[in-house]
């Protein structure tokens, strides 16, 4: 219940991507100018997500997500691009709990969480348990250091 | 247990004592005596004759020196003979009273609670080829079931920003194919102090307490798991032994320069290195690579000093390995050679020009021992290794000062004519006559010397050892020797006259820098030959002119080496050319047992080099570019590089601006237009490639955005 709570906020995930809630649909001006804009943008962006390893399906969602975040608070200043992937940034980093953090359809939230959003919040790329894989363990007795989890988020957090 | 450095006079006498009372000591010296016997022997010999070939009888100054030299190389060559032997008869014997391999019981484990790490220096190598070796050599030790026992470590020097990130992304991707993480590391040192003495000194500082052992690997060597094993039990049982050197066999190169090497090693390395371990005992050498260390007496006694003075003969002692291992001995530990082990491979440089880069170094390196070996604190038997080790180059233009002499001799002698009364009173008219006889004899004399120890090879390959068939065959072996022979003395006055040039350089204060060697096949151009070759190519024409219109029965005798260095182009790149080594193969020739019937590790590493080309060929396709540009742009690689920096710097406002601007430069003017050293500043600070890689990603000027990789 807690789990549907959370997912109601923003809306219902189905295969063709984020169904906002009207509560939550994005609102404010539209941004004048060139729709190629954010085209080009929202390519830019399944660039970048298919270079970690996103599925299409989840790349699809990903970029939807973002460019209705960066129409809903772009400004003059910004370009298309810049606004895009500042808003993917904010998606893929927040802090704890943020309830923007969505998971891709059929993985189990608790793990995707407990694996990647700590992993997120460091920007590290190395899987959590094994945190600091490339100093070795003084003692003899070794913990097991699986290395096994795949990597998914990469951006590190604005410093 | 061994001497915990130099003290009071009284415990110097008492551990002396103790020392004499080691009873492989006592079976080293009487060796030794027995070898300078043997090498005063020939000396004398060549004192007492030389003198009949020569026109005036060895009377005057040019003669008397020609007399010395001679015994000097005479005595250099004997060295080399009777080392031969002293091998000969070892493996004859089939069994080494003193081998350090005495007791071993294969089947035991490693004790619990050893740890070995295993090194891998490496600067600006081939990414690939490293990793490959690496792979085969962490799968090998697997199977053995020991590997728990085990760490690696990578050990980088690497100051090109491209191929330092390309080591992480190898890493990275080495540690996924074997589940390894924890277990293969990674290290960059951004500042390259005392190079590869350095390197493995900082290892050593940061995590040496955590090991007993260590075993330090070439980038392009590779060791068999079952060898690394048999290394540790050895030093376990040999609680006095510092440091256990295997013999590396050269492999897998195709050249004919290289196969001649990879042959010579195979068939005569363990000949040489038994008959070296004959005399050597306890005392014996480190090469550098492909040897275990004990760790804790390594970091007491090994820490290397500066020689005063600048470079090149003072500075950084450039040939550490010698040095590391006299003063392990000078501290009472036993630095011991296992000849007889097998599984230890290293690769030989592809070309006659690699090689010869490579002794620029060495002779470098080996000429500072002199200074070693005269001033500072070192056994006498290190001192006597640091004296052969320089005189393995100074021999060079010893050689090339004899023919000179003997050159400046017959044109003196065509040109000034005999003088039948000499000045002072004498009746009866002197002859100068040339003795043919005895210079013929002097001449095979040397060459029985250098060329007996190569048949003793073919006799103990195939009647003793009955292992002719790894090499093909023995008349497949025969021919080998024959033809390695051949090609060995055509490029010995090529070498002679570098090496000669090399002592000289360093003795007039010209440094020899140390870049990485080129590990893979590759030909020579006849540009590059010709213009490496181009003096000793012009000093053979003037010197044959000379002696054509002067002494003409004088040049035949040096026409070999006159020969040799005016064709050196043609030698330097038909030695160089991969079909020509192939084709050689095809004749028989030059087989090998390492070839013929290769170790699951060679075979091994090929499958591993073809896959990891596979993968860095398809990567390469589908990514953003490489290094440098890698970094920057893909987010994995980019999230790779950031974690395995250190923790973020404060830098000064200063410093941060200009890092700022360096930024500013690539996005306006592409990765193009940043010079290596602002790349890797860009590299070495996390906050400037973070706010790169954002700015690079967030380009709206997709022409800028292509530039970087990223397609619109």
């Amino acid at each position: 219940m807690k789990e549907e709570a959370e997912i109601s906020i923003v809306g219902r995930w189905t295969d063709a991507g984020i169904e906002c809630s009207p509560a939550n649909r994005p609102s404010g001006p539209e941004i004048p100018g060139d729709g190629s804009e954010w085209i080009s943008a929202r390519r830019r962006i399944e660039i970048y997500l298919e270079a970690l390893a996103f599925s299409s399906e989840q790349r699809s969602s990903l970029a939807d997500r973002a460019i209705q975040l960066a129409r809903a608070q772009a400004s003059n200043a910004a370009s298309a691009v810049q606004s895009a992937m500042s808003a993917l940034r904010r998606i893929m980093s927040p802090a704890d709990g943020d309830p923007l953090v969505l998971p891709p359809v059929g993985t189990p939230r608790t793990s995707y969480r407990s694996c990647a959003v700590p992993a997120l919040s460091r920007g590290h790329m190395i899987p959590t348990d094994c945190a600091v894989p490339n100093k070795p363990h003084p003692s003899p007795n070794r913990s097991s250091s699986s290395g096994g989890l795949p990597f998914r988020f990469v951006y590190p957090p604005e410093l | 247990m061994p001497n915990p450095g130099p003290g009071s006079l009284v415990i110097r006498v008492d551990n002396t004592v103790k020392e004499m009372m080691d009873s492989w000591r006592k079976v080293a010296l009487r060796r030794r005596l027995l070898l300078l016997a043997l090498i005063i022997g020939p000396c004398l010999l060549t004192a007492r004759y030389m003198p009949k070939i020569l026109p005036r009888q060895g009377h005057d100054a040019l003669e008397i020196g020609i007399v010395v030299i001679s015994c000097i190389l005479m005595a250099w060559i004997a060295l080399g003979f009777w080392t031969a032997m002293f091998g000969f008869f070892t493996l004859l014997r089939r069994v080494d009273r003193h081998s350090v391999l005495r007791g071993e019981n294969q089947a035991e484990p490693i004790p619990a609670g050893v740890r070995t790490a295993v090194l891998m220096p490496i600067c600006n190598e081939d990414v690939n080829r490293v990793m490959a070796g690496l792979q085969v050599t962490y799968e090998s030790l697997a199977k053995t079931g020991q590997a728990d026992a085990f760490d690696f470590f990578i050990l980088s020097d690497s100051s090109d920003p491209d191929v330092l990130v390309e080591e992480e992304v190898g890493w990275d991707a080495l540690c996924r194919r074997l589940n390894a993480f924890g277990r293969v590391f990674y290290r960059r040192r951004k500042v390259n102090l005392k190079r590869k003495s350095g390197n493995v000194a900082e290892f050593c500082r940061r995590y040496g307490k955590n090991y007993r052992y260590m075993i330090v690997l070439d980038a392009d060597s590779i060791m068999a798991g079952s060898t690394m094993t048999r290394l540790v039990k050895t030093m376990e049982r040999n609680p006095k032994c510092g440091l256990l050197q295997t013999l590396p066999i050269c492999v897998n190169r195709e050249t004919p320069l290289a196969r001649v090497q990879q042959f010579a090693s195979q068939a005569y390395g363990r000949i040489f290195s038994a008959g070296l371990y004959f005399w050597l005992m306890g005392d014996s050498l480190y090469w550098g690579h492909n040897g275990i260390i004990r760790v804790a007496p390594f970091m007491e006694h090994c820490g290397l000093p500066r020689l005063p003075g600048k470079p090149p003969l003072g500075g950084d002692i450039m040939s550490h390995d010698f040095v590391e291992s006299a003063l392990l001995c000078r501290y009472g530990w036993e630095v011991r050679l296992a000849y007889e082990i097998d599984g230890s491979y290293e690769e030989t440089p592809p070309t006659l020009l690699d090689e010869l880069k490579r002794d620029r170094r060495w002779c470098q390196g080996n000429l500072q021992h002199l200074r070693l070996a005269l001033f500072g604190d070192f056994r006498p038997m290190q001192r006597i290794m640091f004296l052969l080790g320089a005189m393995s180059y100074l021999s060079a233009p010893l050689w090339l000062l004899l023919i000179f002499l003997g050159t400046a001799e017959a044109i003196m002698t065509a040109l000034a004519g005999p003088s039948y009364f000499p000045a002072e009173r004498c009746l009866f008219p002197t002859w100068p006559v040339w003795s043919s006889y005895w210079a013929m004899t002097l001449l095979t004399s040397t060459a029985i010397l250098l060329f007996l120890p190569k048949l003793f090879v073919l006799v103990l390959t195939s009647f003793v050892q009955r292992r002719a068939d790894k090499f093909g065959g023995m008349i497949r072996l025969a021919a080998g020797i024959a033809f390695e022979i051949l090609f060995s003395t055509l490029l010995a006055p090529i070498r002679l006259l570098c090496h000669t040039r090399f002592v000289l350089v360093t003795l007039m204060g010209r440094q020899a820098g140390w870049n990485s060697q080129h590990r893979g096949d590759r030909a020579v151009s006849w540009g590059e030959a010709v213009r490496f070759h181009i003096w000793g190519m012009l000093l053979a024409v003037v010197w044959g002119t000379a002696l054509f219109l002067i002494n003409r029965p004088f040049l035949y005798w040096i026409l070999p080496l006159l020969l040799s260095l005016a064709i050196a182009p043609l030698l330097t790149v038909w030695s160089s050319r991969v079909e020509l080594g192939r084709a050689l193969q095809k004749w028989g020739l030059l087989h090998t047992p390492a070839e013929r019937n290769p170790s699951w590790e060679l075979l091994r590493l090929r499958t591993v080099l073809d896959e990891i080309e596979n993968e860095s060929e398809q990567s390469s396709s589908s990514c953003f570019g490489e290094g440098f540009v890698r970094a920057v742009v893909d987010p994995r690689v980019h999230g790779l590089h950031c974690d395995l920096l250190p923790a973020t710097r404060r830098l000064s406002p200063e410093i941060r601006r200009r890092l700022h601007e360096v930024c500013e430069k690539g996005l306006q003017e592409g990765p193009a237009g940043l010079t290596s050293r602002e790349r890797k500043a860009i590299l070495n600070d996390r906050v400037c490639l973070t706010e790169l890689h954002s700015a690079v990603w967030a380009l709206g000027d997709h022409n800028m955005a292509l530039q970087w990789g990223i397609p619109s």
